[in-house]
């Protein structure tokens, strides 16, 4: 017989790395191999969107997409970065790119 | 005008049928363009704030007020941020107005159940500016219970050690820029009317309405009467078709078993308003907007009411479902209107008593409703805030308001408007008559009885 059915089987199972104090906040430490670059320039390029949202001179960022708070930005003359829209054409269908720093809190 | 036109043509009531009748053409609408595709919803998504229209609408509004700033004080003026204000300098700012107001309608208080009260106004009003970033009271030479919330302006004077601005003087961004309007050969009439209140109960309104569609249709009066009514080319609907009784709700606080056979009050009412609209627009083109107790969404823009509630009228291809507010150009001239809710809604929360005095003042702070969204309910728009005055119309109205007045204003710009106040029809029996040629607008009354003519000349007309 298996082991008894718990009520928290439903749920799937993730290990969390727990490092040394010190060391849990995180993988910064380069690691060899491919994978970091490519991480990197991803994390600079929501780096570079979540300043496009924090900017206040485009008006509110909350429940809109990035891309439509751009598209209003620019019909206005605002002038919003090239390099956001860039970034947002390179990945379409991503939330974490097309969707705002706090698109997971209601309203 | 009209009244005059019908008085030279020889009287032939009450004489031996002719050989042959005379039959009047309706004037032909030469051109008739519907510019309200800004306020179509496409797309209704409400899990959206507000914050965007105001953003929007400072955005779009800043521009216009820094150049009225600059031709009132000096082109030297500065345009400062709240956030670069220094102490007791003179400069000047461009923020959104908002009042704070003690007797504004809170769900808290709306528990207790107070009755609704005409005017909230209140002594102790405050009025705060606030711009992109920050907020600041002011005091000084500002008419406080004058201004309502969401009014973009522009102030100019200095901040005091108490951390309030004090206000010297201040502008708004007045009139839009305008097209002269084409000159027209003859005269033609649009006619203007709102608050048909069908479905009330009263059958004093019904004989009125009634012998509105008749004196539009040509089947009252004399010759001279019917000439003049083909010179109508368009009839125009503003709003509150059906009665506010309609709208009353008690079938749902009853039991189910004693409403289940009764019908709501709204339906009888549109049929009534189907079988209007049939005789209208079988005669001339009609464009009927929704109005407050209309069959229509809340928000405002008001969407146009679906056609399958007019089986009988929709057949004719002169029917018009529009929007409110409502735009068009009629034979060169625009028009601009709506049902009334924004005027009604500035009138409570402000000390100004004559609805064509706000009227005109929608028109200078050049926004439709500042008000909405925070007393009237609008649609959280995010892209643009459609109801800044891209354009100055020529006819700019408001429908439902308690009497009928009409005022042609000018603006800085040799702007020229003719306002118009179109009231009640069902309490008042009275519509508007605008000839397009001379811009002038003429009220026309109906009474149930007694020797009264027909119409009421020289009230109100322009220059």
């Amino acid at each position: 017989m298996g082991r008894k059915r718990l009520i928290t089987d439903s749920y799937p199972v993730v290990k969390r790395r727990e490092g040394p104090a010190g060391h849990s906040k995180g993988e910064l430490a380069p690691e060899l191999g491919e994978e970091p670059q490519p991480r990197d320039e991803e994390e600079a390029e929501l780096e570079l969107l979540r300043q496009f949202d924090l900017a206040w001179q485009y008006g509110p960022c909350t429940g809109i997409t990035r891309l439509q708070r751009w598209c209003r930005a620019k019909q206005m003359g605002l002038e919003p970065p090239p390099e956001v829209w860039q970034v947002l054409k390179t990945h379409p269908g991503d939330p974490r790119f097309q969707c705002s720093l706090w698109h997971l809190y209601p309203l | 005008m009209f009244s005059e036109q019908a008085a030279q043509r020889a009287h032939t009531l009450l004489s031996p049928p002719s050989a042959n009748n005379a039959t009047f053409a309706r004037v032909p609408v030469a051109t008739y363009t519907n510019s309200s595709q800004p306020f179509r919803l496409g797309e209704r998504s409400f899990s959206r704030q507000y914050a965007h229209i105001y953003a929007t609408r400072l955005i779009q509004m800043r521009p216009f007020l820094e150049n009225r700033a600059q031709q009132h004080w000096g082109s030297g003026v500065g345009v400062k941020k709240l956030c670069e204000l220094q102490p007791e300098e003179k400069c000047c700012v461009v923020g959104t107005l908002f009042k704070a107001m003690p007797l504004q309608p809170s769900i808290l208080r709306e528990v207790s159940e107070e009755p609704p009260r005409s005017k909230y106004i209140h002594p102790d009003d405050e009025l705060v500016l606030e711009d992109e970033l920050q907020r600041i009271k002011l005091k000084g030479t500002i008419d406080v219970s004058k201004l309502v919330t969401g009014t973009v302006l522009a102030v100019f004077g200095s901040v005091r050690d108490d951390g309030k601005f004090l206000v010297e003087d201040y502008c708004f961004a007045d009139l839009a820029p305008q097209k002269p309007a084409p000159p027209l050969d003859t005269d033609r009439f649009v006619l203007l009317v709102s608050g048909l209140g069908l479905g009330g109960g009263g059958g004093e309104s019904l004989l009125g309405t009634q012998l509105l569609v008749d004196v539009v249709t040509g089947q009252l009066g004399d010759e001279g009467e019917q000439c003049s009514a083909a010179h109508v080319s368009r009839v125009i609907l503003a709003g509150n078709l059906l009665s506010h009784s309609t709208q009353s709700r008690d079938s749902i606080n009853k039991a189910k078993y004693l409403t289940k056979k009764t019908q709501a009050a709204s339906v009888e009412a549109v049929k009534m308003l189907d079988e209007i609209l049939l005789q209208l627009s079988a005669s001339v083109p009609v464009d009927v907007m929704p109005g407050e107790f209309d069959p229509t969404n809340y928000t405002l823009p008001q969407q146009p009411l679906h056609p399958c509630m007019f089986p009988l009228a929709t057949a004719y291809s002169t029917l018009q479902l529009v929007t409110n507010p409502y735009q068009a150009t009629i034979d060169g001239v625009r028009f601009l209107g709506t049902s009334g809710q924004n005027v009604s809604d500035i009138f409570r929360y402000s000390s100004m008593e004559d609805h064509l005095e706000i009227l005109e003042w929608t028109l200078r702070v050049r926004h439709i409703s500042p008000t909405a969204p925070d007393t009237l309910g609008c649609y959280p728009f995010y892209k643009t805030d459609p109801f800044i005055f891209p354009e100055c119309p020529h006819v700019y109205f408001c429908g439902n308001t308690p009497s009928f007045g009409s005022k042609i204003i000018r603006g800085p710009e040799d702007q020229t408007v003719l306002l118009v106040t179109v009231p009640d029809f069902s309490a008042t029996q009275t519509a508007c008559l605008v000839n397009l040629r001379s811009l002038a607008c003429q009220p026309i009354s109906f009474s149930g009885f007694g020797a009264e003519d027909d119409d009421l000349g020289g009230l109100g007309l322009g220059p």
